[in-house]
């Protein structure tokens, strides 16, 4: 899988903004039986996406995988020793804007504790601190 | 199973009740004018650790009448993983509602001996029935399972009362025989038919470099 970005958008720049509150949506496990969710604010990179993807997949074996976001968000940069002004960067990178409490990547068909080892070693390809979640279930559905 | 619910104003803020250690709730349904209450939070969380969604739960109301209901709305902050509301549902006697039937799994399938894997399709079955039909869950005794067999949703015990939403010929779980056998037999076809082609080839090319010379 190569790194991921729009095939397509609307308009090619944006600006940078900021990343306010807590996530909304994207806040329950519902794919797998396993989620890893951000604890902090921040615009994760297709290559940390990718990364964390592989990781998952050699580590999950024959387990299933879900990456829950999408780097929909061009990052621009302006050429190094260039003059302010003339406009905008070019576009370098595309990012996924995410909020606390985004469940970013799922997977499922491992026990609980290969779950918690797998947290561990994904956990070293995001620039935030994460946790492992659970997927909801009431006690008598067990 | 029974919670005790104290009635609240709505003029008391949501967030007060929860740092008094209180879950707000509602309690509704078709023919009750929605009864807005506080239930204890340890309460709320006894009860999730041994309800479904398709049980039903007397809510005793303070002052007020006892409810027969069913969970219908969980919310649960993402970060702190505390309740932050739960919705309440009563359900009409004598009409038909759909909801989701957790299916419980017993003992070890014998196909899993003989090195199957076993897939749970239908963790829940929707289902639509009379309240008082509902089951709180389907438990299915999967240790006659062999390879490759299944069992459907038709095999379930359903009535007029109590009906599934899913086809009947729908799995609900199944031993799946495991691939390495057939890919062994994949592999060994295709070195064969390799081989085959390999020969076919070198034929070829010999007979043109018989014309060649010739």
């Amino acid at each position: 899988m190569s790194l991921l970005f729009p095939k397509r958008t609307k308009y090619r720049k944006q600006q940078k903004g900021r990343i306010k509150g807590k996530a909304t949506r994207c806040t329950d496990v519902v794919f797998g039986d396993y989620g890893i969710q951000a604890l902090a604010p921040a615009w994760i990179t297709r290559q940390q996406i990718e990364a964390a993807r592989t990781a998952l997949a050699r580590a999950t074996h024959r387990g299933k995988v879900w990456i829950r976001i999408f780097p929909d968000k061009p990052i621009t940069r302006k050429p190094a020793e260039s003059r302010m002004g003339k406009g905008k960067g070019n576009v370098e990178n595309w990012v996924a804007v995410v909020k606390p409490g985004t469940i970013m990547f799922e997977f499922a068909g491992v026990s609980e504790q290969e779950a918690k080892r797998i947290h561990k070693i994904v956990s070293y390809k995001f620039p935030i601190p994460t946790r492992l979640r659970r997927r909801f279930h009431l006690g008598g559905e067990r | 199973m029974m919670v005790k619910a104290k009635p609240r104003s709505l003029e008391i803020k949501a967030k007060r009740l929860r740092r008094e250690g209180l879950v707000p709730a509602v309690i509704y349904g078709p023919h009750v004018e929605p009864i807005h209450v506080a239930v204890p939070e340890a309460e709320l969380e006894d009860l999730f650790r041994h309800v479904t969604r398709s049980t039903i739960v007397e809510v005793q109301v303070e002052g007020g009448e006892t409810y027969h209901v069913f969970l219908k709305d969980i919310q649960v902050d993402p970060i702190t993983e505390r309740f932050l509301h739960v919705d309440f549902y009563v359900p009409e006697p004598g009409r038909m509602l759909t909801i989701p039937v957790p299916v419980k799994l017993v003992g070890t399938a014998r196909g899993m001996k003989e090195g199957g894997i076993l897939e749970h399709v239908h963790e829940y079955i929707e289902v639509e029935g009379l309240p008082h039909k509902i089951p709180p869950y389907f438990e299915i005794d999967v240790s006659d399972l062999g390879l490759d067999e299944s069992i459907l949703v038709g095999d379930l015990p359903w009535d007029d009362e109590l009906r599934p939403i899913p086809p009947l010929d729908d799995p609900i779980v199944t031993v799946l025989a495991p691939r390495v056998v057939t890919i062994e037999a994949a592999a060994e076809e295709e070195a064969a038919a390799e081989e085959a082609a390999a020969a076919a080839e070198a034929e070829e090319a010999e007979a043109a470099e018989g014309e060649a010379e010739g």
